[in-house]
């Protein structure tokens, strides 16, 4: 019971990093219908921007996040104002393909600054854990999943509470009818894109603790990050939430009582399952297709 | 080319050659110079040696390191008076880490180019097709890289790994060292993890049937973790649980890093700790877990800067001034490679390919790596360095010829709070 | 004239055009009926007028002043509303929530309470089910959202696409007889209306579309005896 209470609560705690990291590439596929394949190299972007700032200032990475995010926001914003507003109508797999030249291009870059070596951002906590009675808590997980927990939470206010919020949704929801509100779709598509960008901020600088990285794992990450929306229902914010707990623990479970060989497989059986009985994923609604201008 | 076989894949490996054919005319051979006609004709003609390496593209760390052993060796030679006489040449291609591509480089070298003899590229994953080209052509092919079990058993006969053991040899000092405990020290429980990778598990499973061989119970293991795992923190609990007094892992880098990081977190301490490859990275290791956390972490190793081997100081001293750094391991195995071909040559006297593998079967050929020598697949006969890292540095324990330093950490100290 | 359209050129991205010269006028407090085959091009003219798709050649006009390349924001604030075709209030916001989105443009908080208060008024249903999700109700309940929604700006054109598409009777005649109150009250009403016969009975005037131009206009009632009307889209035999 012990055991099972321990691979539960650490599944949860690696659920809460995954929601993050997912939300952004849910946030945009849902406002913009835009697969942005790019997102695991924006997190490695921040990775290699929170490590620059941990080696010059040895600031905690947690705080970085907090820098990271604007940042990013701005990489973002000027991304698709420069590229992925080229795409904006076309068909998708026109953003995917625009996307993954970028993801290419970005690690290509940090590969000629940074070479194919692996880097670690290691602040005195991160081998360490928390304990609580019998149970143990990796602190550095702890960290990123409270962090986690913050930017889900301003991200859910942001879209309650705030005007680009409500445009945001409402695009998400209807496009055309947004439009016909006097939402500036161009505007909130920009805005969408670089919110996502921020919040890849705040997770590539978790994720620098949590493991080490390279120019090249993006793939990883986008891949997993994927499975994640999809299983949550594509577009869904509190579905990648659910997804990305769901996920976690199941692989936790899985490496504890299975097998280590299906703790990475299962993501993708659980993905398989779900969309068997659900197509539309956990929280996906299938909104009627609009006549569109 | 001339054996066009059906299916698709050989039309895409047909055009990837005409690629290459095509990017090679323009300087993909990074050495060959195009004026030998001109020269004096009195002047004897280079022997023209052939080599495909991983430059770009996720092997580009070795690739590059492989390219400056082997062209250490060409200077050393040819400032000698070259092999056999003639000066020696080589012929670089870069396969940019793709199989496919390091097929058609071979395949272009010997057909085409007509290079005398060809060395042999890196990684277990570019050298199993690069060999089956060399072996159809009758070429000697001396790989610096590329233990894995597979590779020999395909009956080839003109195969040799230059490095000192195949995979699952790769382990045996350590073996042999815990054997050496009086029995009151000796471990007596192990637990085994290794990533799902050809290279490494071959290594783990060796380890573990010594070790079971010695006693040493297995209480964990061998469990096999796919390459693109990320979260350790399972593992580490697992093993925590089984609290063995050996951890025996099979990383290949992060992996290393994730398994050590999440075993600090759980709070498990073996009183042993040997790991593959990871270890063996002397910045990044110690930035991924912390300089404190390396204490006492075993690992082995193909070469030694410090070892007494004859020609090491020499070759040290040429790469250092062609480079001005020190050689990476891969650099050394290529230049042992290297090596093993230069004898092989001047034993036989010429560049009789059958009669070169033939010597090879049948002798010991001195390089920096130390003595090596083959079985009748090509498996080298001898064993790895044992490494450890004492003090934030890496020291060689064993064998104690070349050992570094006579004092071994052991029991492995508490992970630094 | 408050609202006027000239040899109207329209079409979609690089496709070809679908209007082909519409000329269609609507004035101020007028309910104008827009009748036609499918595909002939009633919603593109629409969508020409609010701004959604640009036209190519030809001129819009809104008291005079020419609209015809203003983007959908610039045309909202001049005061013309569009309600689509088919189901497009957000189903995942409250009705209430639905209501106030239509007022998204206004920034002055007692204005928004204002105007929510005097859509209210109109259409009760936004009190009724104000904390139901919108995409929950019936498709008549949703098509008043949707009219509620376009009236938090008080328009002085307002579009309509079919807005009694698939409803019951009674739920469509208390649609046309809002319609009529807000024509009452000033508003332009140009809409785009399936059953003919519906339409132009209570419209002042209405237009036939065809092909992209207009085939026939003129009062709504009297276009209602036009025997080719009623032959084509009355679906009465012309002698009877
Ligand atoms: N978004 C679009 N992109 C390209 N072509 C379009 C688009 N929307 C409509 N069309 C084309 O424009 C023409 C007119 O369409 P429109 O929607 O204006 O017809 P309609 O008269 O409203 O028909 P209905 O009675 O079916 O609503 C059609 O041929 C249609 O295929
Ligand atoms: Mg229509």
């Amino acid at each position: 019971m012990h055991l099972f209470l321990q691979t539960v609560m650490l599944g949860v705690l690696i659920g809460g990093v995954y929601a993050l990291l997912a939300s952004g590439l849910t946030l945009i596929f849902g406002v913009m219908g835009i697969i942005n394949v790019a997102q695991g190299a924006l997190l490695i972007l921040s990775c290699y921007f929170a490590w620059l700032v941990w080696q010059t200032t040895g600031l905690d990475p947690m705080w970085i996040s907090i820098l990271a995010a604007p940042l990013m926001f701005a990489v973002g914003w000027v991304l698709y104002r420069l590229l992925i507003v080229r795409v904006r109508g076309a068909h998708a797999t026109m953003s995917v393909l625009l996307t993954f030249a970028l993801a290419i291009t970005l690690e290509g870059i940090l590969g000629v600054i940074w070479t194919g070596n692996f880097r670690s951002v290691t602040p005195s906590y991160f081998s360490q854990s928390l304990r609580i009675g019998d149970f143990f808590f990796p602190t550095a997980q702890v960290y990123g999943s409270i962090t986690a927990v913050a930017v889900l939470l301003v991200l859910y206010l942001i879209l309650s509470r705030t005007r680009e919020g409500r445009a945001i949704r409402a695009t998400a929801q209807n496009r055309l009818a947004a439009q016909l509100v006097g939402v500036d779709a161009d505007r909130v598509a920009a805005f969408t894109f670089a919110l996502g960008a921020a919040t890849a901020g705040v997770g590539g600088a978790i994720l620098s603790v949590l493991y080490p990285f390279a120019p090249g794992s993006h793939y990883l990450w986008i891949s997993r990050l994927l499975g994640i929306i999809v299983l949550g229902g594509m577009g869904s914010l509190p579905g990648a939430a659910l997804g990305a707990v769901i996920l976690g623990v199941a692989e936790t479970l899985t490496s504890t009582y299975i097998s280590l060989k299906w703790a990475t497989v299962v993501f993708y059986v659980v993905i398989f399952v779900v969309l068997l009985v659900r197509p539309q994923g956990l929280m996906g609604t299938r909104l009627r297709e609009d006549v569109q201008a | 080319m001339r054996k066009l076989r059906a299916g698709t894949w050989v039309a895409l490996l047909g055009l990837s050659l005409i690629l290459t054919a095509c990017g090679g005319g323009g300087g993909g051979s990074s050495e060959s110079g195009s004026g030998s006609g001109a020269t004096s004709e009195t002047a004897k003609a280079p022997i023209k040696i052939g080599i495909s390496l991983p430059l770009t593209g996720p092997f580009t760390d070795p690739g590059v390191a492989a390219k400056q052993g082997y062209e250490t060796w060409e200077t050393i030679i040819n400032q000698k008076g070259g092999l056999l006489g003639r000066p020696v040449q080589l012929v670089i291609l870069d396969d940019a880490s793709n199989e496919n591509t390091v097929v058609a480089d071979y395949n272009k070298l010997i057909t085409q180019d007509k290079v005398d003899l060809v060395l042999g590229t890196f990684s277990s994953k570019l050298n199993y097709p690069a060999s089956a080209v060399a072996e159809k052509n009758g070429y000697l092919y001396i790989e610096p890289a590329g233990g894995a079990p597979q590779i020999f058993e395909r009956g080839f006969t003109h195969l040799f790994f230059a490095q000192q053991a195949t995979a699952p040899h790769q382990a045996d000092l350590f073996a042999k060292w815990i054997g050496s405990l009086p029995e009151d020290q000796r471990p007596k429980t192990a637990a085994y993890v290794t990533q799902d990778d050809p290279f490494t598990k071959p290594v783990i499973e060796g380890v573990k049937q010594q070790l079971e061989a010695l006693g040493v119970k297995t209480v964990y293991g061998l469990e096999v973790y796919p390459p693109d795992t990320t979260n350790f923190t399972t593992i580490a609990n697992a093993l925590k649980a089984a609290d063995a007094d050996v951890l025996v892992h099979g990383a290949v880098f992060e992996d290393g890093v994730g398994l050590v990081r999440a075993v600090q977190q759980v709070g498990y301490n073996p009183k042993a700790f040997f790991q593959t490859s990871a270890p063996s990275h002397p910045e990044q290791y110690p930035q991924g877990i912390g300089a404190a956390a390396t204490e006492g972490i075993f690992f082995a190793m193909s070469y030694s800067p410090a070892a007494k081997y004859p020609g090491n100081d020499e070759f040290l001293q040429v790469f250092r001034s062609k480079f001005g750094q020190d050689p990476a391991e891969d650099a050394a195995d290529a230049f042992a490679a290297a090596q093993v071909l230069q004898a092989a040559a001047e034993a036989v006297g010429s560049l009789d390919q059958d009669k070169m593998a033939d010597w090879l079967h049948h002798n010991t050929v001195q390089t920096i790596l130390g003595p090596l020598s083959w079985d009748e697949a090509g498996r080298p006969q001898q064993a790895f360095l044992l490494a450890q890292w004492q003090g934030g540095a890496i020291q060689i324990v064993l064998p104690q010829d070349v050992a570094t330093t006579d004092h071994i950490v052991y029991p492995k100290p508490a992970w630094p709070k | 004239m408050l609202l006027e359209l000239e040899r109207v050129v329209a079409g979609y991205g690089r496709g070809g055009n679908i209007l082909n010269g519409v000329d269609l006028v609507v004035d101020k407090g007028e309910l104008v009926c827009l009748i036609g085959p499918n595909g002939a091009g009633k919603s593109t003219v629409l969508r020409a007028v609010s701004g959604l798709i640009p036209t190519r050649t030809g001129s819009i006009r809104l008291e005079g002043r020419e609209i015809g390349s203003l983007s959908p924001q610039a045309l909202l604030r001049l005061g013309i509303s569009h309600v689509a075709q088919g189901r497009t209030v957000f189903p995942g916001m409250t009705v209430r929530e639905n209501v106030l989105m239509g007022g998204y443009t206004i920034r002055d908080p007692k204005l928004l309470r204002q105007r929510l208060a005097f859509v209210e008024e109109l259409f009760p249903i936004v009190v009724e089910r104000a904390h139901d999700l919108a995409g929950n109700l019936s498709g008549g309940q949703q098509q008043l959202v949707e009219m509620a929604r376009a009236l938090m700006l008080a328009p002085k054109v307002l579009l309509l696409d079919e807005p009694s598409l698939g409803l019951e009777p009674r739920l469509s005649d208390l649609v046309f007889q809002k319609v009529r109150e807000l024509c009452q009250a000033g508003v332009a009403v140009l809409m785009v209306e399936q059953n003919a016969r519906r339409g132009l009975m209570h419209a002042h005037r209405g237009y036939v579309l065809e092909l992209g131009r207009v085939r026939l206009e003129g009062p709504g009632p009297s276009l209602l005896d036009n025997p080719e009307v009623k032959r084509l889209y009355l679906g009465e035999s012309g002698g009877s």
